[in-house]
């Protein structure tokens, strides 16, 4: 259908959801790697919209409109998590990749993968990669997704989520150090 | 400087700026110690691997149609 003679038409709240739910679901599945959680958004993105659709002017498309109103869900939803989890204080206690003294543990030494650019084309790599960031904890899985769902400068981040700028490139260095021993087992030794 | 410590400021300075004492003792570090250097290395490949897997949408999968039903509900009983 086309979008500009759409605009134009008169669109029912059901319309709004046969046309978009699917699209809205892609986008939310893509940044939380979870049905239900995707399910839930979408809903609170349909129930936003209708709201406020009188005031949708048709400056931009329904799907630009909805997927913005998507992206400030599921920021929420990560904001919401990390307040939870804000006193997550076990950094230390996560890491197996070092030794008292900080140099490297000798299983746990960083590899590197020799053809990085292909393997999210590989659905066996994908799920034991999202497996892993879903094993990271509550907080630190927030972190490292958020950083990534809106193209938003680091300050920001730390505003959204409340935390310091050191907390966040702590909690960045803990996720990839548990990435790399994940990835490490369930990935490299097995390949 | 340790290895946790230098792979600590990988990460910092991606985030902030390190200061120039930092700046010099990673670079001699990184040159020095190779598995703080795979660290590097991995830590970027990392970086784009969760940031195109974030963007990496299944064109299969469709919002389940009991909960879609359930929304076309909602959404008409708002006002």
């Amino acid at each position: 259908m086309a979008e500009s003679l759409e605009t134009l038409a008169v669109v029912t709240p059901t319309d709004l959801v046969n046309n978009f739910a699917d699209d809205l679901f892609r986008f939310a599945l893509s940044k939380t790697k979870n049905k239900e959680v995707s399910e839930d958004l979408v809903q609170d993105t349909f129930i936003v919209a209708v709201t406020k659709l009188n005031t949708f002017r048709g400056e931009s498309t329904h799907k630009t409109w909805l997927i913005s109103i998507l992206r400030n869900k599921i920021a929420d939803y990560y904001r919401k998590k990390t307040k939870e989890n804000i006193s997550d204080k076990e950094m230390d206690d996560q890491t197996l990749s070092f030794k008292a003294s900080g140099s490297w543990n000798k299983e746990n030494v960083p590899f590197v993968f020799e053809d990085s650019e292909h393997l999210l084309d590989n659905p066996k790599f994908t799920t034991v990669f999202y497996n892993c960031i879903e094993d990271l904890p509550e907080l630190w899985s927030a972190v490292i997704k958020m950083k990534y769902v809106n193209p938003i400068k680091s300050k920001e981040i730390c505003q959204e989520l409340n935390i310091s700028d050191t907390n966040l490139w702590q909690i960045v260095h803990r996720s990839k150090l548990k990435l790399k021993d994940c990835l490490g087992t369930n990935w490299i030794k097995e390949n | 400087m340790s290895c946790k410590k230098s792979t600590e400021l990988v990460e910092k300075s991606k985030i902030t700026s390190l200061s120039f004492k930092e700046k010099i003792f990673l670079r001699l570090h990184l040159t020095m110690c190779s598995p703080c250097s795979n660290y590097n290395v991995l830590s970027h490949q990392l970086d784009k691997l969760i940031k195109n897997g974030l963007e990496q949408e299944d064109s299969s999968e469709t919002i389940s149609e009991t909960r879609k039903q359930e929304i076309i509900k909602l959404v008409n009983n708002i006002e």
